[in-house]
């Protein structure tokens, strides 16, 4: 049973906005709705939801019709089974932690709410907090309720609004630890829109990459972030995928085919990761050399030089997609040429490494 | 000093308040959350009893219940009794004088709960009802005990409506104000004075609680 | 939730006071409406009837005979009604809301000029002419359209040719007792008045009364009727007769009234 989403919602200043594709309700998946700010990710999971009526097209969920232009339906938003969790926590102030919780369950009997209200403050992490006021609890703490009472209600859809944009280090780091886990042990299928590449690679099991209104790019979220346009990749650098040979001093090895990198330990553990290395973290050699600090020293071959005013992006095969981002001048010294054969030293401390979650 | 007046005047205050907030409740619904087109005219037809001279509204009100009026026509065929000149009929005319009174605070409050929290408790299976009754009224509660105050305030106050609707029948319609008003036409100023002492002081109280709600409201957000 | 329970319990307490509903014990009630020239007489005619007859209460309502004949019209609930006047008696029977037979005359009212004492002027001895004294700025009268006697007073007026001089300083009042206390508050120097509230002691106090010779205005034959809508017409009538009766008349008298 899918949900499949085709509309667009055009607005009197802006671009059109228009989605299309297809989701999975029957099994749990993390999709992510990636994009820079403004380019239309909340307008989408507005209209899914039914806070906002898109002007033309169709959304169907199983064979529940959300929205038909054409037919001039639309569901109303208490009638479709979704939960929703804006930016920031936006939680009712006139009910305890608790109350909040259990609103969606309204009219179930009240052993059946206590049931699961219970059931999600032990998930959540919530014990100590289930009587407190709204305004007693954290701002992390806050969005965990929130979450809480947009699952209490078993909704087949789960729609996630740059959740952690509105919580400090700790608490965002900590909510983003345990989203995944929740999800699939709850088993609910959600989209979670975020205009941050890291958070995308961390928690997504697919990306939708929008760009300016449209749905650009659909597949694995390190897929998309390759294919994808300057703005991400200089958030972000080079995305490879990797494995964990060893650990030793704070610092990994990292197993790329033949090649090996060492880069800084995130502290938690797993075996496959993403590493993100960005163009400004490569330098280049060519020739003999001497002592380096750089620990990462790979043979490379140039493949293409781009300018950029004063400086040259170099795009080397390195057994895997590398840059360097070096000086017009380091480039003309160097004399570089597609085709030749260069050292690429990459500082560790320049490639994050990004945890995949199991 | 005048307790059957005062008395009446409570009674006649606390009774169109009760009264007044169903009705009331009920009518700010569609005015801060509607999007009709007849919104406006029901907003202006809700606040006219606020313009209008008392003696125009105590006038069309005569019309509208009096003996000759379909609706006081109705009401003695009912009781047998004539609704103009009774309690009962200065309630209807206090409920329908008091009404913008009860319902500006209330809508203004209810303008002033976060939308967000309204689109919330919607995907969370409220339909227009229950987001009105259990999200948007309790937290425009403080408008809500405003509005009550303001309206029960304004009832015991009330005199150029009374005096027209009601006459000035004692134990029936003599209201503290209009027995202020008989008592200075008996030459009896030590009790007009005393009974509008008490006035006073009641306004004094009802200013002091508004202020104080105001007050908490501030502070809390 | 402090202020909750406050406002609860002042609610409570509102309700929990006011008049309960009579109880069968309880005296019957007699309403009536009466002219604003009868405030200070009928309160004493009340007295004494009350205390002839135990078990009956009269409840006093005032204002002018024109508004009160209007009331009545409009359905209030008197049993019986003193106007200062007969027309409008005669009006509501003519509504087929009395029997002819119910309509009686019960007092002749009289009109009186009244000064402030502090202007140094001597109504009994000048009459009109201390209205012409520049201290007289503003003269109370009730309104002609409502009150039988502000008719007499401005037919008194016009008589003694003052009446088109005196416009612009003639204030309206809404009933015989209304232009009785703007006169006492000092809100108008001087007043045409009934006899009635010119002997009131607050009156004399405050001022000099002269007593307007009868043939200068038509008689002000004051007449009173029992209505029919009202459940005491027993009682009504049982107080129209000590009205008319020795007792009443007596009363009636003292305060300046002369025979109907």
């Amino acid at each position: 049973m899918d949900l499949s989403a085709r509309f667009t919602r055009a607005f009197p200043a802006g671009p059109v906005i228009e989605a299309g594709f297809d989701l999975a309700l029957d099994s749990f998946g993390l999709t992510v709705l990636f994009g820079p700010s403004g380019c239309g990710k909340t307008t989408v999971l507005r209209c899914l939801a039914g806070l906002e009526r898109p002007d033309s097209g169709w959304i169907m969920a199983g064979d529940e019709t959300w929205f038909h232009a054409g037919r001039n339906q639309s569901m109303p938003a208490p009638d479709r089974s979704i939960g929703y969790v804006f930016q920031e926590p936006v939680l009712f102030p006139h009910l305890r932690v608790a109350g909040n919780i259990a609103y969606g369950l309204h009219g179930r009997p009240w052993s059946e709410r206590r049931a699961r209200v219970a059931e999600l403050v032990r998930l959540m992490g919530l014990d100590d907090f289930a009587d407190r006021r709204t305004a007693e609890v954290s701002g992390g703490q806050k969005q965990r309720v929130a979450l809480a009472r947009a699952l209490a209600p078993r909704p087949r859809l789960v729609l996630l609004d740059e959740p952690f944009a509105s919580l400090d280090r700790s608490g965002a780091d900590q909510l983003r630890h345990n989203l995944r886990q929740i999800l699939q042990t709850l088993a609910v299928p959600a989209i979670l829109v975020t205009h941050d590449a890291q958070e995308a690679l961390a928690l997504g099991d697919r990306m939708l990459f929008m760009e300016e209104g449209r749905i650009v790019r659909d597949g694995s979220p390190a897929e998309v972030l390759s294919d994808a346009g300057r703005a991400a990749r200089d958030q972000i650098g080079e995305v490879v995928r990797v494995r964990v040979a060893g650990r030793t001093e704070g610092l990994l090895r990292l197993e790329v085919g033949p090649v090996h990198l060492f880069a800084p330990d995130p502290g938690s553990r797993f075996q496959e990761a993403y590493a993100c290395i960005r163009g400004e973290g490569v330098s280049l050699e060519r020739g003999p050399h001497g002592l380096l600090s750089q620990r990462n020293r790979l043979s490379a071959v140039v493949v293409r030089i781009e300018a950029q005013g004063a400086l040259r992006r170099v795009h080397l095969d390195a057994g895997f997609a590398l840059e360097a981002v070096i000086t017009a001048w380091a480039c003309a010294d160097l004399q570089l040429e597609p085709g030749q054969q260069v050292h690429a030293l990459i500082k560790a401390s320049a490639i994050q490494v990004i945890p995949i979650e199991a | 000093m005048d307790w059957e007046a005062i008395g009446l005047s409570l009674r006649l205050a606390t009774c169109s308040a009760l009264l007044l907030a169903p009705l009331g409740v009920l009518l700010a619904w569609p005015l801060a959350y509607g999007c009709f087109r007849g919104r406006i005219l029901l907003e202006a037809i809700t606040s006219i009893p606020l313009v209008l001279p008392p003696t125009v509204l105590g006038f069309y009100l005569i019309v509208a219940l009096g003996p000759h009026s379909p609706v006081g026509m109705a009401w003695e065929s009912l009781t047998g009794t004539r609704l103009v000149f009774s309690f009962q009929g200065l309630l209807v005319a206090q409920v329908v004088t008091n009404l913008p009174f009860f319902l500006q605070p209330l809508v203004a409050s209810l303008g002033g709960v976060d939308r967000k929290l309204l689109e919330v408790a919607s995907t969370l299976g409220s339909r227009g009802a229950g987001v009105y009754f259990r999200v948007a009224l309790p937290l425009a509660w403080r408008g809500l005990l405003s509005g009550l105050i303001l309206s029960f305030a304004h009832a015991i106050g009330e005199f150029g409506v009374v005096l027209m609707v009601g006459g000035n029948l004692p134990g029936r319609t003599r209201t503290a104000s209009i027995a202020i008003y008989d008592q200075v036409q008996s030459f009896d100023m030590a009790g007009a004075n005393r009974t509008a002492l008490l006035l006073l002081g009641f306004a004094l109280a009802v200013l002091a609680g508004t202020a104080w709600l105001r007050a908490r409201e501030r502070a809390w957000t | 939730m402090g202020l909750r329970m406050l406002l609860s319990m002042v609610l409570g307490g509102a309700l929990a006071m006011g008049t309960p509903a009579p109880a069968r014990t309880a005296p019957v009630q007699v309403t009536v409406a009466a002219a604003g020239d009868l405030r200070g007489v009928l309160e004493e005619l009340k007295s004494g009837f009350e205390a002839r007859n135990p078990g009956v209460e009269l409840r006093l309502s005032f204002g002018a005979s024109g508004s009160l004949t209007a009331q009545i019209l409009q359905g209030a609930p008197f049993d019986l009604f003193l106007a200062a006047d007969e027309g409008f008696p005669e009006q509501v029977r003519q509504a087929g809301l009395a029997d002819a037979r119910d309509v009686f005359p019960y007092a002749t009212g009289s009109l009186t000029l009244w000064v402030r004492r502090d202007l140094g002027l001597d109504p009994s001895r000048d009459g009109w002419k201390v209205l012409s004294s520049p201290g007289v700025r503003r003269i109370a009268m009730a309104n002609p359209v409502v009150a039988p006697y502000g008719r007499a007073a401005e037919a008194a007026l016009r008589r003694a040719g003052l009446y088109d001089g005196l416009k612009s300083r003639l204030v309206f009042a809404e009933n015989i007792a209304q232009a009785a206390q703007f006169c006492q508050s000092g809100a108008a120097e001087a007043g045409l008045l009934s006899a009635a509230q010119a002997g009131h002691p607050a009156m004399r106090e405050a001022g000099l009364a002269w007593v307007v010779p009868a043939g200068a205005y038509p008689p002000l034959r004051q007449g009173g009727v029992v209505l029919k809508a009202g459940r005491c017409a027993d009682q009504a009538r049982a107080f129209r007769d000590y009205l008319t009766g020795p007792d009443g008349q007596a009363l009636l008298a003292r305060h300046g009234y002369g025979k109907p």
